[in-house]
C-alpha cells in the first residue's frame, strides 16, 4: 500500500511543474512586461527603462527566469500583491479556509442527496421516480449557477426574508478567528445566536455552488449501481439469502462507488470553478471573489500565484482521490 | 458447445436475409436518437435556437440596442402595467428584453459554433498527432493536456481573459482553448485504438501515405465520440461565455448577451425580476437542449447499448 | 411428499399479450438426496428454472405455476424475509461463472462468514474457524491465506471451490448447480464434480445439476430432464434414456457425443440453433430441426406423456422412438 501511495505521489511532480511553466508562460504572454505595467500612461526614458529591466532580470533568457521562478514558488515565496502589498501566499491562506468551508458543504449536500437519489433511480428504474431524478438532475447540470444563486435569493432572502443575501456571518458578531472556518469558530466563541447566523448564512451558498456536483454524483452513482446490479456477484448476494437493502448498500454500491469516487474527485475542479461565481453573488470573502477582484484591477502577482495554488490544490486532491481508489478497488492497489 | 453446429438451415437463413437487410446506419442512429424522448426535444429546441438566431432580424419586434426611453423597466405583457408591445419587458434603459434574448441566441450559438470549432480542429489534430507519433510528440502533447485539465474549465478561461482582455472574441478564444484537451485526449485514444486493427495495416501495405492514413483511414472511425463531445461541447461553451458574460469578463455592454443581461440587471433583483429571471432561463433552455442531445447522440451511438 | 414439487411452471418475459416464454409448462420433483441432471442447449431454459426457483427472476419477468413447493413451503406467494432465511440456508445455488460470482471488492473470509452470520450468528472468531473448515472440505490448498484472498486473486477453480464452500455453509437440502465445470479447464472439470459428488454423498443432499454436457450427467445423475426451447422433450431415470432414448432430440444429443462416432471422421451434429424469441416454430418446438418431423409435428404440439414402453419415463413427442430407435406409429 505505501508502495503504491508513493508511486502515485510521484506522478504528481511532473503535473505541478507542469503547472508552474503555464503559469509562468500566462504571465510572459501579457502584452507589455512588469516594467511597463509600473511605468503607466506616462511613459518612461529608454535609459530608465533598460535599467529597470535588468533590475527585474527580465534581460536574461526564458528558461534562467523560469528557474528563478521556480526557485522563488518552492521557497514558498509568490510576490506581493500590487494593490495591498502583502505577500499572496499569506492572503491566500486567510481566505482559503472560506472557500474551503463552503466547498466541504457544498459537497457535502452533493453527497448527502446524490449518492441517495442516484442509488434509488437506479433500483427503481424506468419508474416515475427515476425519470423524476434524472430529469431534476440534468436541469441541475445544465444550471448556470450565477443564475441559480441569483433565484435562490430572489426567493429566500428577497421574497422570504429567511436568509441573508451575502458575506459569511452578521457584523454583529465578533470574535477571534482561530480555525478560520466560520461554522467551528462561531461554535468557540459560544454564542448560539453567532453560530445560527454563521449557518444561515452558508445555506444558500452551498446550495447554488453543490446543484452541479450534486446533479454528477446523481446520474454517476445512477448508471454505476445499474452496470452493477447486473453483475453476477449481485445475484451470488442475493441467493445467498442476503436481504435486498444488505445487497444494494453493501455487495452493489461497494463496486458502484469506484468510479464515482473519480467522479467526485473530478467535482473538486468544478467546485472551486462554481466558487469564483458563488463567491462573487454572495460576497463570500474567499479565493474565488479575490481572484475575479485582482483581475479586474490586473494584480498580475495575486491571479499568477492564485492560480497555482488552486490547481496545486487540484492536484492534491486528485492524488488523494487516486489513494482512495486504491484503498476501495483492491484489484488496483496490488498491480499497478 | 458440442451440440451446435455451423450449417444454417437453408430456409431461415434466406427468409431472414430478404426481409431484414441491415439498415444504413445513419437511419438506425436516427431512429435509436427519437426513440429517445429527451433528445427529440433537445434537437427540435436547438432547431428553434438556430432559426431565430439566422432570422433575428425579422423575429425580433425591436431592435436589441433601441432604448424606449418612456418605457423603462416596462413588465412583461401578463403583468399589471405591461404591454403588447414589449412581451417580456423591458430593461432599465428601456430595452426590449425578448428582443435582446433573440439577438443573445445568435451570440451564444456563435461562441458556442466558435470556441467548439476551434477546440475541435486543434483538439483533433493534437490528438492525431500524439496518437499516430508516439513516444516524445505523445508524452509533450499529453502532459500538456493533462496539466491543462488540472485546472478548472473557468478557472483557466478566467485567467485566459485576464491576459489577452476581456472581450467576446477573447471569450470564445479562452473557452476554445479550455475545451482542447477534452478533444485531443479523446482522439488519441480513438486513434490508439483503431491504429491496432487490420484494416489499418492493409492500407498501410497499400501505400497508403500518413496523411491519408490520419486523416481519411482513421479520423473517420474515431468522429462517433468527437461528435457526442463537440455537442456537449457547445453547452458549455455557451455556459461558460455567460459567465464570463456575468464576470464581466465576456462580451461588454451593450452587447446583448445573456451573461452579461444579467450582470447589468443584478441591481433590480427585487425591482423588477423579469430582467434577472429571463436571461437565466434562456441559458438554462439552451444548455439544456445541447446536453439532451449529446446525451441521446451518446447513447445512439454508443453500440454496447444498442443491444 | 417430495423435497422439491413443481407443476406446469411457466416463467414469461415482455410484453403480456405476446410473451416470450423462456419455460413453458414444466413439471419437477426432487427427493431427498436424490441427484437430478438437466440438460439442454443454450436457450433451453434450463439456468431461468433454476433461478426461478430462487426467486431470482427479477420485474418484468413473470413467474408462475401451479405448484412450486420445497419441503412444503410454497416458493411463489412466500414473504421477501421468509424467501432470504431459506436461501443460501436450505437452497443454495452455484454459477456458471465462478470468476464474476464472487464479489470483487471483499475477501473470501468476508464473504464466506457473511453467509454463516446471516442464517446462523455467532462470534467473529467462530464464524471464521468455520469458514477456515469450509474451505479444508472444498479442498482449497493452503486455506488459511486463501481467507484473505481477494477474487482476483484466485484461479477459476479456487474460485468455484470458494462458492462451492459458501453454498454448502449452512447444510442446505437442495444444491442447485448451474453449468459448476463450463467456465473451467478441463483438467479441473472432472475434480470440481467429483467434489460436488463426495459432498452430496456425506452430506445426502439433493443436487440439481444443470449442464448443456449428456456426459457430465451421465456419470452423476440418477434422473434427467431434457429441455428444449423452455420446454422438457424427456425425463426418467439415466439409464433408460441413454440407453434407450425416446424423443428424437435425446437420440440427437447422443448421437453428438464422441463416445457414439468412434470411427467416424466427423462428429454427427444437430442442424439449426435453437429458436430464440422470435422464430418459435408452430407444432413441435424441435420440427424444424427434427429429421422424422411429419405434418402432424408441424401443426400441433405434442404433450408430455408417460409412454407404456418404460413407464417411469415422460417424453414430448407424437411418434416416441421405440427400442431399435425408430419412429412408433409414424406415418410420413
Amino acid at each position: 500500500m505505501l508502495g503504491f501511495i508513493l508511486r502515485r505521489a510521484g506522478l504528481v511532480i511532473p503535473t505541478f511543474l507542469g503547472i508552474t511553466v503555464l503559469v509562468f508562460a500566462l504571465i510572459h504572454m501579457i502584452p507589455g512586461d512588469a516594467v511597463e505595467a509600473l511605468s503607466g500612461e506616462r511613459g518612461m526614458d529608454p535609459a530608465r527603462y533598460a535599467r529597470l529591466v535588468h533590475e527585474f532580470g527580465l534581460d536574461r533568457p526564458l528558461y534562467v527566469q523560469y528557474l528563478d521562478y521556480l526557485g522563488q514558488v518552492l521557497r514558498g515565496n509568490l510576490g506581493a500583491s500590487i494593490s495591498t502589498h502583502e505577500p499572496v501566499l499569506s492572503e491566500f491562506l486567510t481566505l482559503f479556509p472560506a472557500t474551503l468551508e463552503l466547498s466541504f458543504c457544498a459537497m457535502l449536500l452533493a453527497l448527502l442527496v446524490g449518492l441517495p437519489a442516484g442509488i434509488l433511480a437506479a433500483v427503481k428504474r424506468n419508474t416515475f421516480l427515476d425519470y423524476t431524478v434524472m430529469g431534476v438532475s440534468l436541469t441541475g447540470f445544465s444550471m448556470p449557477i450565477f443564475w441559480w444563486a441569483l433565484l435562490l435569493i430572489l426567493l429566500f432572502s428577497v421574497t422570504l426574508g429567511w436568509t441573508p443575501v451575502s458575506g459569511r456571518i452578521d457584523i454583529l458578531y465578533d470574535f477571534p478567528p482561530v480555525t478560520g472556518f466560520m461554522l467551528i469558530d462561531s461554535l468557540l466563541s459560544g454564542d448560539a445566536g453567532a453560530f445560527k447566523s454563521a449557518l444561515s448564512h452558508l445555506i444558500l451558498p452551498t446550495i447554488a455552488l453543490g446543484t452541479i456536483p450534486l446533479a454528477v454524483v446523481a446520474r454517476m452513482t445512477r448508471s454505476a449501481m445499474l452496470e452493477v446490479l447486473r453483475e453476477d456477484y449481485v445475484r451470488t448476494a442475493r441467493a445467498k439469502g442476503i436481504s435486498r437493502l444488505r445487497v444494494i448498500t453493501i455487495h452493489a454500491l461497494r463496486n458502484a462507488l469506484i468510479p464515482v469516487v473519480t467522479v467526485i474527485g473530478l467535482q473538486v475542479g468544478t467546485l472551486l470553478a462554481g466558487a469564483i461565481l458563488t463567491e462573487t453573488i454572495f460576497s463570500w470573502p474567499g479565493i474565488g471573489k479575490w481572484l475575479v477582484y485582482a483581475i479586474q484591477r490586473r494584480d498580475y502577482p495575486v491571479v499568477q500565484g492564485g492560480i497555482l495554488l488552486s490547481a496545486s490544490i487540484i492536484i492534491l486532491v486528485n492524488l488523494s482521490v487516486d489513494i482512495l481508489y486504491g484503498v476501495i478497488n483492491p484489484r488496483i492497489r496490488r498491480s499497478t | 458447445m458440442s451440440e451446435s453446429t455451423l450449417t444454417e438451415m437453408p430456409g431461415s437463413a434466406e427468409a431472414t436475409s430478404a426481409s431484414d437487410a441491415p439498415p444504413h446506419p445513419l437511419r438506425e442512429l436516427m431512429r435509436y436518437f427519437f426513440q429517445n424522448r429527451g433528445a427529440t426535444v433537445g434537437l427540435a429546441v436547438v432547431c428553434v435556437l438556430v432559426l431565430l438566431a439566422l432570422f433575428a432580424d425579422w423575429v425580433a419586434p425591436h431592435s436589441a440596442t433601441e432604448q424606449f426611453r418612456e418605457a423603462t423597466l416596462a413588465p412583461p405583457v401578463w403583468q399589471d402595467g405591461g404591454s403588447s408591445k414589449f412581451i417580456l419587458g423591458t430593461d432599465p434603459v428601456g430595452r426590449d428584453m425578448l428582443s435582446r434574448l433573440i439577438y443573445g441566441t445568435r451570440l451564444s450559438l456563435l461562441i458556442g459554433f466558435v470556441s467548439v470549432s476551434l477546440s475541435l480542429s486543434l483538439g483533433v489534430v493534437l490528438g492525431l498527432l500524439a496518437g499516430f507519433f508516439r513516444g516524445v510528440t505523445e508524452i509533450a502533447i499529453m502532459r500538456l493536456m493533462d496539466v491543462m485539465l488540472a485546472l478548472p474549465s473557468l478557472l483557466l478561461a478566467v485567467a485566459i481573459v485576464a491576459i489577452l482582455g476581456p472581450g467576446l472574441i477573447n471569450a470564445m478564444y479562452a473557452i476554445g482553448i479550455v475545451m482542447l484537451p477534452h478533444f485531443a485526449r479523446l482522439t488519441r485514444a480513438a486513434v490508439i485504438g483503431e491504429m491496432a486493427k487490420d484494416y489499418v495495416n492493409s492500407s498501410r501495405i497499400a501505400g497508403a501515405g500518413t496523411l491519408r492514413l490520419m486523416f481519411i483511414c482513421i479520423l473517420p472511425n474515431c468522429a462517433a465520440p468527437l461528435i457526442v463531445q463537440a455537442t456537449l461541447g457547445f453547452s458549455n461553451a455557451i455556459l461558460d461565455a455567460a459567465a464570463l458574460g456575468f464576470l464581466g469578463l465576456g462580451a461588454q455592454p451593450p452587447t446583448p448577451e445573456w451573461g452579461s443581461m444579467l450582470a447589468s440587471a443584478l441591481e433590480f433583483i427585487q425591482s423588477a425580476w423579469w430582467v434577472v429571471t429571463f436571461p437565466g432561463l434562456a441559458i438554462l433552455i439552451s444548455v439544456l437542449a445541447f446536453n439532451l442531445m449529446g446525451d441521446g447522440l451518446r447513447d445512439a451511438l454508443d453500440p454496447k447499448l444498442k443491444q | 411428499m417430495s423435497l422439491l414439487e413443481i407443476q406446469n411452471l411457466r416463467v414469461e418475459f415482455g410484453p403480456e399479450k405476446s410473451p416470450f416464454r423462456a419455460v413453458d409448462n414444466l413439471d419437477l420433483n426432487m427427493e431427498q438426496g436424490e441427484i437430478v441432471g438437466i440438460v439442454g442447449e443454450s436457450g433451453s431454459g434450463k439456468s431461468v428454472t433454476a433461478l426461478s426457483m430462487m426467486g431470482l427472476i427479477d420485474y418484468p419477468g413473470r413467474v408462475r405455476a401451479e405448484r412450486m413447493t420445497f419441503a412444503g413451503r410454497d416458493l411463489l406467494g412466500m414473504p421477501e424475509r421468509e424467501r432470504n432465511s431459506m436461501l443460501g440456508k436450505d437452497i443454495a445455488m452455484i454459477f456458471q461463472d465462478p470468476m464474476t460470482s464472487l464479489n470483487p471488492c471483499f475477501t473470501v473470509a468476508y464473504q464466506l462468514m457473511e453467509t454463516l452470520r446471516v442464517h446462523q450468528g455467532g462470534s467473529k472468531k467462530e464464524l471464521r474457524a468455520q469458514a477456515l473448515a469450509l474451505l479444508q472440505q472444498v479442498e482449497i490448498p493452503d486455506p488459511e491465506t486463501r481467507l484473505n484472498a481477494y477474487p482476483h486473486q484466485l484461479s477459476g477453480g479456487m474460485s468455484q471451490r470458494v462458492m462451492v464452500a459458501m453454498a454448502i455453509a449452512c447444510n442446505p437440502r437442495l444444491l442447485i448447480a448451474d453449468e459448476p465445470t463450463t467456465a473451467l479447464d478441463v483438467t479441473v472439470q472432472a475434480q470440481m464434480l467429483e467434489l460436488l459428488l463426495q459432498l452430496q454423498r456425506e452430506r445426502g443432499m439433493a443436487l440439481m445439476l444443470i449442464s448443456h454436457d449428456l456426459s457430465v450427467i451421465a456419470q452423476t445423475a440418477q434422473r434427467v430432464v431434457v429441455m428444449y426451447a423452455g420446454q422438457v422433450m424427456e425425463a426418467g431415470r439415466v439409464p433408460d434414456i441413454f440407453n434407450a432414448p425416446q424423443h428424437p432430440y435425446t437420440q440427437a444429443l447422443l448421437a453428438s457425443l464422441p463416445e457414439y462416432n468412434v470411427g467416424r471422421e466427423r462428429l454427427k451434429t444437430i442442424p439449426g440453433v435453437v429458436p430464440g424469441q422470435y422464430d418459435r416454430p408452430g407444432g413441435c418446438l424441435l420440427n424444424p430441426r427434427c429429421s422424422y418431423a411429419a405434418d402432424v409435428c408441424r401443426t400441433t404440439r405434442p404433450a408430455l406423456s408417460t409412454t407404456p414402453a418404460t413407464s417411469a419415463a415422460q417424453v414430448r413427442c407424437h411418434f416416441p422412438l421405440g427400442s431399435d430407435g425408430l419412429p412408433t406409429g409414424h406415418v410420413r
